[in-house]
This record gives structure tokens, C-alpha cells and sequence, in this order.
């Protein structure tokens, strides 16, 4: 009764079959990722080509076919001893290869003033700047147009400031827009308009144009590709004008623009560029990023038959010009988005990868006992009932949210002790943010340090099958799917969100964060109830195997 | 039939004779202290302080190694002189030699495959007749072979056929543990995705035959938006089929055809499930498959996949499935007096995008894993050019899968395995299972896989002793 797994090679001349050639096989699966890292041992050495760099391993279940595990092989470690010619092989799952792979500017959605600035010149008679207008409410930023007071505005006398934020990241403009707001109006020959054009300022459509009205600021419009214009455009541009008459400027005469809004234009699961209504959201959902990212940078992940989650959140901040990858990316929305999972499984016939992007649920999946070996070291992290979350505002100030706002968050622990405080400042993730954001990312923080968290490790024999109720089937250890709830019989709980009352049936319900099966202990491991590995944590496992 | 120590220079075929290398007998006593027993096996156990006694994880065989006592060596010095050194280099050699062995009063000999290894001389009188003894301690794979065992059948391409229905029961087989076979089939045109399953269960049951469920035992579900037809097709498996018209709205929430009471008693444990269906070309639909107990088929649900029609039926892999689904687990070490099993199943069905007609014909399921068995294996090879007239060669003893073109030129043409190559258990029924042609539901229209196909196989395995083997063993 030998383990079951096999093992193929794929390499540019083909692929091979490596089972009876290897030894210490080790492969963990993860939360977030899917098929996370691996490791074995080559025994027999083979054609230096077969390890190519994008070589690629494949471990299978031979009983039923499915595949396991798997990823982009890293380079191997060669060594010639007593053991004899060995490689020590290690493979990152394409999942979390892929997503580290690509490194770039990037953006979805930018609210800030950082990307504007002026692309006609400032003259004695009209300026440009970002500043603030006369009783602009908390000095708030805006694009601000200024007339020198007493000279004469000849016609066509005009001024542009240029967002060329998708410019530099290559992307498209999705959806743009902004408040506007004049010192001296109604005036039909004083326009204020919004344009969108290509990355040379060649070739432009005209989305708004409208008149100075001196009134209170006006609400925000946002122009979308596909109803207000058709063609690829990388450059948002807001233009002053004053027609028909010239015009003895007054101190009166300015204008800004105010609250601006950019949108990257989004790919689609099918790989199609999306157009119209969606860009009116003044915010990206998870699932829209991801799957965006994922069209646009991992070609290798099966995206039209993808199984994605829209999200709920609203991100209405998301902006790298100076560059982000794709782990980090899912970090800053899986932060907001503690609702949501993602994984790359199984190399599927077409080539392709199976993509997930799915919630989180709390209904317990496996049935586990810790018949085999339960271990948990103590748990490391802490409670936490007050949250401070450091941020920028699209101003460029620096800001603090308390969440909660006053008082403490409840945590059963610390107000058992006469309302302890345990507080920790945290960083917000992106560039600039937002009061709601910070509120989230506290929150989400503090819903994770309610209590102490059932963790530790369960140990399952390969021998044993497992019942899984979602499929039905008694599933081999290995094939235990990570991110799903199981209930471990013979522990007894602590209190927190998937075991409430700290049931005294000696059962506990956790979230299995991974699975590790290694072949020579015929043993699954399943961390439980801990922070998601990540592809830091994978390369830093990998690496400690290797030595 | 005399005893017979010797290296070969392989296993030859059955009738002919092995080229010797090197007789011991003709040189040498063969005396006490020959050892040719089996190996240890290797245990991987796990135990606490929470249960009594161990739990086996994995065990497999570890290498042996064969003793071999050598006393009355025969010849002058010099004759001995040459002995030593043939029989040096050819234990010498690092890529190992073939070890033939047969018992006085045996009919069939074994074959020991060895590994380097050293000699053991001990000079006694060193005169111009020298006394030596050798003792060679030779390091062999774990279990001995016998000659090659082959034969072939014909797999006819339906699962309603009287004989071989995409099956084919494997006569006793010899030996006395798994031995990886060898399994190569003919195709008219290479397809998507051929897959070969072995399952081994206990000796003295019925051949386990593939479980179909015709959609002519489903029962068609009356909804708003669509209806049902049942068309008499001679062309597809049963002689009919199910079709689904969409009429209007968004039926899908409810199943369109569902079933009670199905395949009463089937053999509990994981099988490979594939949908036989076809559809206008490039219809959409949504599917999902619920799996249950009369009344209760919502406990399970899953496989929701997305399907674009395609005008000829073929098999979708959905992938394994328990039958009955969650049903407890068989085959513990006592007997078992669980009740009788059936399965209960919905189908959903949702048009999206293109409309048009989905033809269901029937379920095929392939047993990869019954709780009752004792070793399965499955392979799906995937063709990478296709269009090309192919042998399929999956060759578990050399660990290898070949596609063969019908100008006999392997060159540019590449075939990937998913999962294990199929073995056989002696002592077990075995029995292969093919799914000569299937596409996964990322793929479109596969080659036409007409019911009235058949499937040449050719299947050879080296039977593999433990020890010593009898007349017919």
C-alpha cells in the first residue's frame, strides 16, 4: 500500500514521469494560493534540461487522477556526497508564482491630486496650481485656475492640467470625473471641460463642457468609455477657456476642480475590455481588480471558466504609480476583504490553471479527530480592543482613525478584566486612503483579534479517509482543500466567531489556513486557525528545506 | 527439472531459451547459507497516547539481497583464474545483472534483477587445485520476475454492451504482488483524452463493471421555460436520449430532471464521473449535478460547470464522486451489515448566452476507488496534436506513456499523463476500465465517438514473486 502520488515533469521537450526517481516528497497547499510550494529529491540525475527554469512539476493522486499539487520548479539545489548525485528540487505553485512574477505601476481607481499637474504653460494672465480656493472648507486641495487681477483675457486663452497616471502604468482610462466649483458665474463664455486624450495630447475626445456658474461647488460627474467616448485614451485633462469675448480679469475669476475621480478601464473574465455603466461606480470591487490583474498579468490562469466573487467592499482608493506586484496586491484587497479566498489549482487540459476567487464559509467541511497527533505551541498573537490606522488624505496630510471611535471594540477576554485596553497602530496599505478605509482595515483587525485563536496543528495519517460534506466523499488527507472550516473531535475550544459558546461537546471548530502531506511520515499536517501563509512565508519554507 | 543458478542476459519470451552469462552450477556447489529470502517491508506508523496502537500511513517493500554460498570450486588455478574474473566483471557492473533461479522440481524459474555488488573470497588451500569459497552478498530489486504474460481483447464502446462494455476483466492473474502492466490500444483518429482505469477488488466477487445511468431512468422535471422530449436516436447509447428546449425566462433554480432509487446497490466509493450530452453548437448552458438519498438531494451539491454545445455526443470528465454520496465508508475489518444503497440525483440546468438544445444521454461512472477494493489506478492521457492516427501505449513497467503514430514515428507528437499508470493484483479480479475518447469542460468539440467503436488492447505485465512460484502460480 505505497502512497499513491505520482510525479510528472514538464519541461520545452516534453514531459516525464519521475515517481520511482524521487524521494522525500513534501507539498503544502494553502488558504490563499492553492497549491502553495514543494519540495523532493531527485535520486537519479537526469538530462540538465528537464530542469530548466519554467519547468514545471506536476504530483498527482494515481487513484483517481486528480491533480495535488504542483507549480514552476525554482532552481534547483545540486549536490554530490554520500548520498550520491542529488537535486533538490523545490516548485512554488503557479498561483503564487504568478502573482509574485509581475512587479509594475498599477493603478484602479485614484482619487488624489498627486498625478495632476499643468501641461500649458502659466503666463502673466492665467495660472495654474494645486491650492486652495478663497473659504474652501478644511483647506482642501483642488486644481486651481487663477486670473491675474486687471489684465485682459484675450479669446482662446486657455489653461490644461493632465492626470497621466494611466499613461505611465499602460493602462486604459476607464471612467473619469470631477466636482467643479467658480469664483464668478453665470458665464456662458468662461468654460470649464473635461477631456480625455491619447498619450502624445495628439487625439482627444471632449466628454464636458460647461459654463462658470459661481454657485456652490457642483456635483461630481464621471464620463465612462463606451458612452462618452469610444477610442483607447491614457491622459484625463481639465481645460479652462474663455470664448467669444475677451474679458478685464477680476479677482473674483478662478476656478478649480475639485474631487476628481479616475478609473481604470477593466478587462473581463473573457479577456474583453468592459465599457458603459460600470465605470459610474465611484469605487473597484475585489473581484473586478482581480480579475482584471489576473487578465492583464497571469496569462497562465484559466480566467474564462474562473470562478470569481464579486466582493462588497468599495475600494475607492487603489494607486501604485510607483509600482506593486501581485501578492501585494491581494494583500491590500484580502485586508478588506476578509471574506474572500483565492486559489490556482489543477493544470487543466487547455493549458490553462483553475482560478478561484470565492467567500469564505463558516459551515464545517471536514470532519478531523486528533487520533493522529494534535500540537499547538502556545499561541503568538494577541487580543486588541482599539485600533489606530495611519493614513494620507488625497491632500497629502497625514491622518489618524480610532475604530472604534470611542471607547473599546468588546472583546470578552479584556473586559473581563475591568476593560483593559490593548491597542496597536496600523499602517494603512495603500499610498493614500480614505476614512472609510481606515475605518475597515481596523475593524477588520480587531474581528481578527477577538480572541485567541483555536490554532495549532493537526496530524492525519495517510491511511485514514477524512468526510468531506460538501463532495460527499471520504477524502485522503492530502486532497483536504484549504481554507474550509473542520471540526476536530477530542479538543476543547476556545470561545471565538466559529465556536461561540465554547461548546462543551469537545469539539472545536477552526479554519485549516494549510495542509502539509510529506511522503516519508505519511502524514498530513494541518495548520490551523492562523494567519494565511503567504508566498514570504512559502520561499522562507522552501528555503529552510533546502539546508 | 534441475536447479538452475545462472546469469542471463535477460527475460526471454515465452519459448525461448535464456542466453547464459554465467553458470554457477557448472563451477560451483551452491551450498547451505543461500538465502534468496524476501524483503523487509518498510512501515510508516503513527501512534499516540490517544488510542492503542499504531496506524499504518504507507508501506512498501525494501531491496533484498541474495546470498549466495559457493563451495567445491571446481578447476585448476588458472581455470578458476578466468571464473573469477567473469563472474567479477559481471557483478561488477553497475547497472546490475539478471539473476535466473530455479528449484529442483519446479517448472518456472525467476528472474532476480541485481545491483552491484562485491564478492566474498576466502582461500583456503592455495595449491595448483586451489580451495576457495565465495560467498557473494548480491543486492536485487525487491520482488524476483517471471516471463512476460500478454494477451488481448476487444472493448466495445458502450457501457449497455453484453461483453466488454468500455471494460475488460483480465484473466488470473500470476505473481504475488502488484505488477505495473502495460496497455496499448488503437485509434482510428487521436483524440482529446483517452483514460485507462485498473481496479483490483477481492477474488471470488463479480467483475466490476462501469456504472451507466441512462437519462431514460431520469425523470424529466415539468418547468416554466423549457420542456422535455425523449428522441429515438440508434446511434446513441440506449437507442435514445433526453432534450431539453428552452423556451423563455431563466429556468435553473429548481432541477429540470432528477432521479430516485437509482443503481441500487452499487459498489460504495469514488468514481470518475462523465456526462454523455451534446447541444446545438455553441449553446451555452450552466449544469450542476446534486447527489443524495430519495428526498434528499440537496445535501450534496457541486459540479456546476459550464457547458457550450457541441453537435456530437461525448464524455465530459466532471471529475471523482462518491456513490451513494456520503454514504459510511465500507469495508472495515469486520463484517458489514450496512443497508442497501441507492443513489438519488438532480440535474440543473440554466441556459446562458446562446440558446439553443441540450441532449442529455446518460452518466457514465468509472469506479476509481470502491471502499471494498484493494488497489485502483487512473490515467488520462491528453494529445497535444490532434487529428493523427495514434497507438496509445501506456507502459506502466517502463513508466512511460507513448503515443505511436500509424507510420510507427513517435517525432513531434506529445501526449501528457494526469495520475497513476494501471497495475494488476494477483489474487484480486482485475479489471480495465477505458474512456476512449472524453473532453474536460474547458474544451469544445472532440472527435466523434460512435457507440459502434471498438477498442483493440494489447496488455502484457512481468508477473513479480516473492519467493519461489509453482507450476501455475
Amino acid at each position: 500500500m505505497r502512497n499513491p502520488h505520482t510525479v510528472r515533469l514538464d519541461g520545452p521537450d516534453g514531459s516525464l514521469m519521475i515517481t520511482h526517481r524521487i524521494s522525500d516528497l513534501d507539498f503544502t497547499n494553502i488558504e490563499n494560493g492553492g497549491f502553495g510550494s514543494g519540495s523532493f529529491t531527485l535520486q537519479k540525475p537526469i538530462a540538465r534540461q528537464q530542469l530548466d527554469t519554467y519547468a514545471e512539476v506536476l504530483i498527482f493522486d494515481g487513484r483517481n487522477g486528480n491533480q495535488v499539487s504542483g507549480g514552476r520548479i525554482l532552481t534547483p539545489g545540486r549536490s554530490s556526497d554520500d548520498q550520491g548525485q542529488v537535486a533538490n528540487v523545490s516548485f512554488l505553485g503557479e498561483g503564487p508564482a504568478a502573482m509574485g512574477a509581475v512587479e509594475r505601476p498599477w493603478f484602479y481607481i485614484d482619487q488624489t491630486l498627486d498625478m495632476w499637474a499643468l501641461s500649458t504653460r502659466s503666463t502673466q494672465r492665467v495660472t495654474g496650481d494645486i491650492g486652495v480656493y478663497p473659504s474652501a472648507p478644511n483647506d482642501i486641495q483642488s486644481l486651481l485656475f487663477n486670473t491675474r487681477e486687471g489684465v485682459t483675457i484675450d479669446v482662446g486663452t486657455n489653461l490644461i492640467m493632465t492626470n497621466r497616471l494611466a499613461t505611465l502604468t499602460g493602462q486604459n482610462i476607464g471612467g473619469f470625473g470631477s466636482r467643479h466649483k467658480e469664483g464668478f458665474g453665470p458665464n456662458a463664455n468662461w468654460r470649464v471641460r473635461h477631456r480625455v486624450y491619447t498619450a502624445g495630447m495628439g487625439t482627444f475626445d471632449q466628454v464636458g463642457d460647461e459654463q462658470w456658474d459661481g454657485g456652490a461647488m457642483s456635483g461630481r460627474t464621471v464620463y465612462r468609455v463606451g458612452t462618452d467616448w469610444t477610442n483607447p485614451r491614457t491622459v484625463a485633462a481639465v481645460m479652462w477657456i474663455r470664448n467669444n469675448t475677451t474679458i478685464v480679469a477680476t479677482e473674483g475669476q478662478w476656478a478649480v476642480v475639485n474631487d476628481p475621480i479616475i478609473r481604470a478601464q477593466l478587462y473581463d473574465a473573457a479577456g474583453n475590455l468592459r465599457t458603459g455603466s460600470t465605470y459610474a461606480n465611484e469605487y473597484v470591487l475585489a473581484g473586478e481588480a482581480f480579475t482584471d490583474w489576473c487578465v492583464q498579468n497571469c496569462p497562465t490562469f484559466d480566467m474564462a471558466h474562473a470562478n470569481i466573487t464579486p466582493g462588497t467592499y468599495h475600494f475607492d482608493q487603489l494607486s501604485w504609480p510607483d509600482g506593486i506586484d501581485g501578492m501585494k496586491l491581494l494583500e491590500e484587497l484580502l485586508e478588506m476583504e476578509k471574506s474572500l479566498m483565492w486559489g490556482v489549482f489543477e493544470k487543466r487540459p487547455n493549458g490553462k490553471y483553475r482560478t478561484a476567487l470565492v467567500e469564505r464559509t463558516t459551515e464545517v467541511r471536514y470532519e478531523l479527530s486528533v487520533e493522529d497527533g494534535y500540537d499547538e505551541s502556545g499561541p503568538a498573537d494577541e487580543l486588541c480592543n482599539v485600533v489606530y490606522v495611519t493614513w494620507t488624505s488625497p491632500g497629502g496630510k497625514p491622518q489618524v482613525t480610532r475604530v472604534p471611535t470611542s471607547g473599546v471594540a468588546p472583546v470578552p477576554a479584556l473586559d473581563a478584566r475591568g476593560g483593559a485596553v490593548q491597542s496597536k497602530v496600523l499602517a494603512l496599505g495603500t499610498e493614500v486612503g480614505s476614512t472609510a478605509q481606515a475605518t475597515q482595515r481596523g475593524q477588520e483587525y480587531l474581528d481578527g483579534h477577538v480572541a485567541v485563536p483555536n490554532g495549532g496543528t493537526v496530524t492525519i495519517n495517510g491511511n485514514r479517509r477524512i468526510f468531506d460534506h460538501y463532495t460527499g466523499r471520504r477524502v485522503a488527507p492530502w486532497e483536504i482543500e484549504p481554507g474550509y472550516v473542520g471540526r476536530i473531535a477530542g479538543l476543547s475550544p476556545r470561545p471565538d466567531t466559529l465556536n461561540p459558546d465554547g461548546s462543551p461537546d469537545g469539539s472545536t471548530r477552526a479554519r485549516i489556513v494549510s495542509m502539509n502531506w510529506n511522503d516519508v511520515r505519511s502524514t498530513a499536517q494541518l495548520q490551523l486557525d492562523a494567519y494565511p501563509v503567504d508566498q514570504y512565508h512559502l520561499i522562507a519554507d522552501l528555503i529552510k528545506k533546502r539546508r | 527439472m534441475v536447479r538452475l543458478h545462472q546469469i542471463v542476459a535477460g527475460i526471454p519470451a515465452e519459448g525461448d531459451s535464456p542466453v547464459v552469462l554465467f553458470d554457477f552450477d557448472e563451477w560451483f556447489t551452491v551450498g547451505v547459507g543461500t538465502d534468496f529470502s524476501p524483503p523487509e517491508v518498510r512501515s510508516s506508523n503513527t501512534w499516540t497516547q490517544l488510542a492503542d496502537g499504531e496506524t499504518t500511513g504507507a508501506s512498501t517493500l525494501g531491496d533484498r539481497v541474495l546470498r549466495l554460498v559457493l563451495t567445491q570450486f571446481r578447476g585448476n588455478a588458472e581455470d578458476q583464474a578466468e571464473v573469477l574474473q567473469t563472474l567479477g566483471r559481471l557483478l561488477d557492473d553497475w547497472r546490475g545483472q539478471w539473476f535466473l533461479w530455479q528449484d529442483e522440481g519446479t517448472v518456472h524459474e525467476r528472474f532476480f534483477r541485481t545491483k552491484r555488488a562485491p564478492m566474498s573470497i576466502e582461500d583456503h588451500h592455495l595449491l595448483e587445485r586451489p580451495k576457495r569459497t565465495l560467498t557473494l552478498s548480491i543486492p536485487a530489486e525487491a520482488t524476483a520476475y517471471g516471463r512476460l504474460v500478454e494477451g488481448s481483447a476487444t472493448v466495445n464502446n458502450d457501457p449497455t454492451a453484453v461483453t466488454n462494455p468500455l471494460m475488460l476483466t483480465l484473466p488470473a492473474i500470476k505473481g504475488d504482488v502488484s505488477t505495473p502492466l502495460r496497455v496499448r490500444s488503437e485509434f482510428a483518429a487521436l483524440f482529446v483524452n483517452t483514460a485507462l482505469a485498473s481496479l483490483a477488488m477481492p477474488a471470488g466477487g463479480t467483475p466490476t463493471e462501469p456504472v451507466w445511468l441512462p437519462a431514460s431512468a431520469l425523470t424529466p422535471v415539468a418547468g416554466a421555460g423549457y420542456a422535455w422530449s425523449t428522441v429515438a436516436d440508434a446511434a446513441e447509447y440506449g437507442g435514445s436520449f433526453r432534450r431539453y428546449t428552452y423556451s423563455s425566462g431563466t429556468p435553473g433554480a429548481t432541477p429540470a430532471l432528477t432521479g430516485a432509487g437509482l443503481l441500487a446497490d452499487v459498489p460504495a466509493g469514488d468514481y470518475r464521473m462523465f456526462l454523455r450530452v451534446k447541444g446545438s453548437t455553441l449553446a451555452e448552458f450552466d449544469l450542476g449535478f446534486g447527489f443524495g438519498i430519495t428526498g434528499n438531494t440537496s445535501e450534496v451539491l457541486g459540479w456546476d460547470f459550464s457547458y457550450v454545445g457541441v453537435s456530437t455526443s461525448q464524455f465530459i470528465d466532471l471529475g471523482p464522486v462518491r456513490l451513494p454520496a456520503g454514504y459510511p465508508e465500507q469495508g472495515s475489518k469486520f463484517p458489514d451489515d450496512t443497508p442497501g444503497r441507492e443513489v438519488a440525483m438532480d440535474m440543473y440546468i440554466t441556459p446562458t448566452g446562446i440558446l439553443g438544445t441540450l441532449d442529455v444521454i446518460g452518466i457514465l461512472f468509472v469506479p476509481v476507488g470502491l471502499d471494498t477494493g484493494r488497489e485502483s489506478h487512473y490515467a488520462a492521457s491528453t494529445q497535444v496534436l490532434t487529428g493523427y492516427p495514434v497507438t496509445m501505449d501506456f507502459d506502466g513497467i517502463a513508466g512511460r506513456l507513448v503515443p505511436i503514430s500509424n507510420t510507427d514515428v513517435i517525432g513531434t507528437l506529445r501526449s501528457f499523463l494526469a495520475g497513476d499508470f494501471p497495475a494488476v493484483v494477483p489474487g484480486a479480479e482485475n479489471t480495465l476500465h477505458f474512456v476512449r475518447h472524453f473532453v474536460s469542460e474547458t474544451e469544445g468539440a472532440g472527435a466523434s465517438d460512435p457507440k459502434t467503436a471498438t477498442i483493440g488492447v494489447d496488455w502484457s505485465y512481468y508477473p513479480r514473486y516473492l519467493y519461489i512460484r509453482s507450476a501455475t502460480g
